[in-house]
């Protein structure tokens, strides 16, 4: 206790010293976080063993890893909360927990008091970490603009979006103005606008010199980062910066496009072997992405193996690998990227025809329809004329930002919510949505946990099949195949409260799906899932899909969406634009362009007065710019840039991904987040 | 198929319920253990009251009527003091609970002119036990002067007293207080539990967001209520039976009437506790809010039910009041029963009327629950 005051009472001074020498343009050698041999073990489980880590000063630095791969326990042992069982962790020369008042982290959970107002969580916080009164106003004030929460004062932290809570937890960690900000999975449940507005935010904070540590489910953030460390089983497996890493990993990629998706990739699945080209085959909604060792001859082999079979291609062209590339990759090297277990269907014998439903049904035939769909609350029109055909054997992403309108669409597809106005069929039932009969051929999984806490989880899968109906004699199969796909045949007896969120997520999933639906219902089945997890439950759901089961999916994760057959998005409850992945791609207006500039942030702000701000942000080194009319556009862009004495590089276009497109309609919707 | 689905509900309820340590144990051991605690300490009897004495007479006639004072278990003799002031500072400061003041000249006016006055100071703060107190001395006195002039009126001549009522207590031999205030716990206890228990094991669908995915399957919503209803009604029945069973050993409570009635009408009394608590769920938004409705709906069910009150010695209003409270009823019953060993040609009619509250309940609370649900 004597000792936390007396480290009170010193550290103004200290941060006076730092700031003397702090200066945005000089490089400094000296690691602002210096770990070595770190190592924390939780009674006999290891989580962190042997961990080595500089971070450099004003480095926006990433840390990727799936669920358990020890990511929270650094933070913790970084922010000072949790004692390491052995090695040396120095913050700005510091012990961790001495450095404390140079740190802002900002845990997994929402750090904010909810029934308090803005300003009040914001001067509980300066409070606690001694902000001098007279320094209060003015810094909460420039925070508060900063993450544009300067209208929003006097409101309640509850009664924030997602994105905006998090924006003023992280204001609350930076009113002690710290020099390093511990982030650890800050843009969880936030939606992609969002997402990318509190990326652009750390990459202005870094350019002030503060240190920002960030871990990530999501790797398309992880792009931004300066450098990014791969963790994986309590040890750093690859550190480097994006570019590094994708140039590390040795393997070309290749996107193909047919209309024969099914048969490509089985004819390609078949030449995985080691003397081979190909390394990975996966496919993603409307096309194949192959993995190969050499660009050019994986792009023969591919050639010829398409040829050979009689396979049109319509488009065969090699892209840079991404990040998650290199990421399952790494950890299909190491064993643990989780087998695609075949569900063990019952509709093959002479089963009855509510246990056997898709079997013999037209794949052209529409699972959910709906016409002029409205949902009026109040005077808050949640959704508006909403209009979608599925099919069965589709899988159909809802995409849009919070409040866009998406979950509340979902209820009334499935008979949750009465509504206000339109035409629903639902598996060809028009009338009544909620009859026993109908709710046996769908399943469900809600945004919120679905599971009992306090039951284990084979109880929690015992008590769904029960509802279900299953017979028994499937029972024990489903629930064994349930058990699989989650890694827990052994784990079956724990209480489901203990499960880390992931795998709480999967088992959902399982349970949701064990009796077999014609049409599927997922509400952001993947959030706070990580990158493995995420990449088997969608080829659960391809499974399903290929077995007939219409899936309606809402996620904001754009590299998940990609995966869709056809999406739409949602704004303020309308749909504005709808397609496959590439059509949508296609159809956006103007070009992307990519430029290296010398001064990262100064552009960026400059460019930002020019143009809306959401045409431009921030990339790793790179600047994003969305110009609609790139002939006359550019120009103007380039002499801006050279008139404000912003020397860049690099000027070139890249293909838009489904982020900017999905940014770019929203924003043109008029549907930004506040 | 209907059946299966009603199974794995009743086994989801049932397994979460038992899983529910805290809650198990306040369902079964609190009661018991409450009801014995009550059993003891609710108690009407006013002995040991600490009496502070001063005998200015100090001659064999006072010390008789000290005696007199302190002969039974009512008052205790405390202390003795030598000063008026001493005597009322000890009663006006709460070391005593009375004080009895026998004057210098005590003996000489009772003998020389048959009256004398003696001064008794109750402290009046406890106004029960004062008023049974100030009845105890008049009876004391009363009883002192009797033995007075038996003792010195002329031999031969009988002193008779006018009337002397010989009062014999009914069904309660030896009026143990015990008898009484049993009964009114285990209500009183079943009250609470049903409708803290289910008004809290209802809403928790709610409250950890799991109802939505339970809509989305194929139960009937009659299906999820009867799976609410039940595991928690067996499990206060097995509670109630321990209940009986620890009073019978521990109070020697008589069972003097049909048992199998009693347990009919306690299961159906823990109905309506059990409907009254869903239908505060369906109210209220979370567990907190339900727990707070449950406790401020027990106080008066609980007050207005005769359980340790007595309600013909309330307003008229409240007496009317307390017909609509189905603990009232469920109370004359229980007494009825065990007790008075009397069945239902003397109580039938608030046998009517628990099944009325029970039909009314379970209807009320059923109807908003499956509202609530779709």
């Amino acid at each position: 206790m004597g000792q936390g005051e007396y480290l009170m009472l010193q550290n103004p001074k200290m941060r006076l010293s730092s700031q003397v020498d702090m200066d945005a343009s000089s490089p400094s050698n000296e690691a602002t976080i210096r770990v070595r041999g770190l190592f924390k073990h939780y009674g006999k489980i290891a989580a962190v063993r042997g961990m080595d880590l500089d971070v450099r000063r004003g480095e926006l630095f990433g840390l990727i890893g799936p669920d358990g791969a020890g990511k929270t326990t650094a933070f913790n042992i970084l922010g000072g909360v949790l004692e390491a069982t052995a090695g040396v962790v120095r913050i700005l020369g510091l012990p961790a927990r001495d450095a404390r008042n140079l740190t802002g982290y900002l845990t997994q959970q929402f750090s904010l008091y909810l029934d308090l107002s803005v300003d009040e969580n914001l001067r509980y916080s300066a409070g606690l970490r001694l902000v001098p009164e007279d320094q209060l106003e003015a810094r909460q004030r420039k925070y508060l603009n900063l993450m544009q929460l300067d209208q929003f004062r006097d409101r309640l932290a509850g009664r924030l979006s997602g994105g905006m809570k998090q924006k003023l937890a992280l204001c609350c960690a930076l009113i002690a103005e710290p020099q390093v900000l511990l982030l650890d999975e800050p843009t969880t449940g936030v939606d992609t606008v969002a997402r990318r507005e509190f990326w652009d935010i750390l990459a202005g904070l870094t350019a002030q010199g503060i240190t920002v540590v960030v871990a990530t489910p999501d790797l398309d953030e992880a792009e931004r980062c300066d450098r990014v460390a791969l963790l994986y089983n309590g040890q750093i497996q690859q550190i480097g910066t994006p570019s590094a890493l994708k140039a590390n990993l040795g393997l070309g990629r290749l996107v193909i496009r047919t209309p024969t998706l099914l048969q490509a990739e089985q004819i390609l699945v078949k030449a995985l072997k080691p003397d081979s080209q190909l390394v990975d085959v996966a496919t993603l909604g409307d096309r194949i992405e192959v993995l190969v060792k050499d660009a050019q001859k994986g792009e023969v082999q591919v050639r010829d193996l398409l040829t050979q079979a009689g396979v049109t291609c319509d488009r065969l062209q090699p892209e840079e690998p991404t990040l998650e590339n290199v990421f399952i990759t790494l950890l299909r090297r190491k064993g643990s990227v989780p087998q695609l277990i075949p569900f063990p269907r019952s509709g093959r014998g002479n089963q009855s025809t509510a246990s056997s439903p898709i079997q013999g049904r037209s794949p052209q035939a529409v699972a959910i329809a709906a016409q002029n769909l409205n949902r009026v609350f109040g005077n808050f029109h949640a959704v508006n004329s909403l209009n979608l055909e599925i099919r069965y054997g589709e899988v159909y992403g809802l995409l849009g930002a919070n409040g866009a309108g998406k979950t509340t669409a979902i209820k009334m597809l499935c008979g949750l919510l009465p509504i206000s106005s339109g035409y629903i069929s639902l598996a060809g039932e028009t009338g009544n949505l909620r009859s026993a009969a109908l709710r046996q051929r769908i399943g469900y999984m809600s945004q919120k946990f679905t599971l009992y806490d306090d039951l284990t989880i084979l109880e929690n899968l015992k008590f769904y099949s029960g509802v279900y109906g299953i017979p028994p004699r499937q029972q024990q199969a489903k629930i064994s195949w349930v058990l699989a796909i989650c890694g827990l045949e052994k784990q079956s007896h724990l209480m489901t409260g203990q499960l880390p969120g992931g795998w709480k997520q999967r088992v959902s999933f399982g349970a949701s799906v064990m009796h077999e639906p014609e049409i599927l219902f997922l509400d952001e089945p993947t959030s706070g899932v990580d990158v493995l997890a995420r990449q088997q439950f969608w080829q659960l759901i391809n499974d399903f899909a290929r077995n007939g089961t219409a899936i309606l999916v809402t996620t904001h994760y754009m590299t998940e969406a990609e995966q869709c057959n056809r999406m739409c998005f949602m704004v303020a409850g309308r749909k504005v634009t709808e397609g496959s992945a590439s059509e949508i791609k296609a159809a956006q207006p103007g070009q992307l362009f990519e430029l290296q500039p010398q001064h990262l942030q100064a552009s960026y702000n400059r460019l930002r007065t020019q143009l809306d701000p959401w045409r431009v942000s921030i990339f790793g080194d790179r600047l994003h710019i969305v110009l609609d009319h790139p002939e006359t556009e550019r120009p103007k862009i380039e002499a801006l840039l050279k008139q404000s004495n912003l020397p860049f590089s690099n000027l070139h276009t890249v293909p838009f991904s489904l982020e900017d497109a999905f940014i770019g309609e929203v924003q043109r919707a008029g549907g930004g987040s506040p | 198929m209907l059946n299966r689905r009603l199974l794995a509900l009743l086994i989801k309820e049932a397994t979460e319920l038992l899983r529910n340590r805290q809650l198990v144990g306040f369902l079964t051991l609190s009661p018991v253990l409450s009801m014995v605690i009550f059993g003891f300490v609710l108690n009407s009897d006013v002995t040991h009251l600490r009496l502070s004495i001063l005998d200015q007479n100090q001659v064999a006639l006072s010390r008789e009527l000290v005696d007199a004072f302190t002969a039974n278990k009512v008052f205790l003799a405390d202390r003795y003091t030598d000063s008026q002031p001493d005597l009322t500072r000890q009663v006006q400061q709460g070391q005593v609970d009375a004080g009895l003041m026998i004057p210098a000249t005590f003996n000489r006016d009772l003998l020389g002119t048959g009256k004398a006055e003696i001064e008794v100071a109750i402290d009046g703060i406890n106004a029960y036990s004062s008023g049974i107190a100030k009845g105890y001395v008049t009876q004391i006195t009363t009883q002192f002067n009797l033995n007075l002039l038996q003792d010195n009126l002329p031999i031969g001549t009988e002193l008779e007293l006018p009337a002397q009522p010989e009062i014999k207590f009914r069904y309660n031999p030896g009026t143990k207080d015990s008898w009484f205030f049993v009964p009114g716990v285990i209500g009183t206890i079943l009250t609470l539990s049903a409708i803290l228990a289910a008004a809290v094991e209802a809403v928790r669908e709610k409250d950890q967001g799991t109802l939505e995915q339970l809509l989305m399957t194929p139960v009937a919503s009659t299906a999820i209520l009867i799976s609410k209803v039940v595991p928690i009604s067996g499990l206060l029945t097995i509670t109630l039976t321990m209940c009986l069973g620890v009073a019978r050993l521990v109070f020697e409570l008589p069972f003097r009437g049909n048992l199998l009635l009693l347990w009919i009408f306690s299961i159906l009394y823990i109905q309506i506790g059990v409907g009254i608590g869903l239908a505060i769920s369906t109210f209220s938004k979370n567990k907190l809010q339900t727990i707070l409705v449950g406790i401020f709906l027990n106080i008066p069910i609980i007050l207005l039910g005769g359980a340790v009150t007595s309600i013909n010695s309330m307003p008229l209003l409240f007496r009317w009041v307390a017909q609509l409270n189905p603990l009232y009823h469920y109370l004359i019953i229980m007494r009825g029963i065990l007790l008075k060993g009397v069945g239902l040609q003397v109580w039938w009619v608030n046998a009517i009327a628990m099944i009325a509250f029970a039909t009314a309940t379970l209807l009320v609370s059923a109807h908003r629950y499956r509202r609530q649900l779709s």
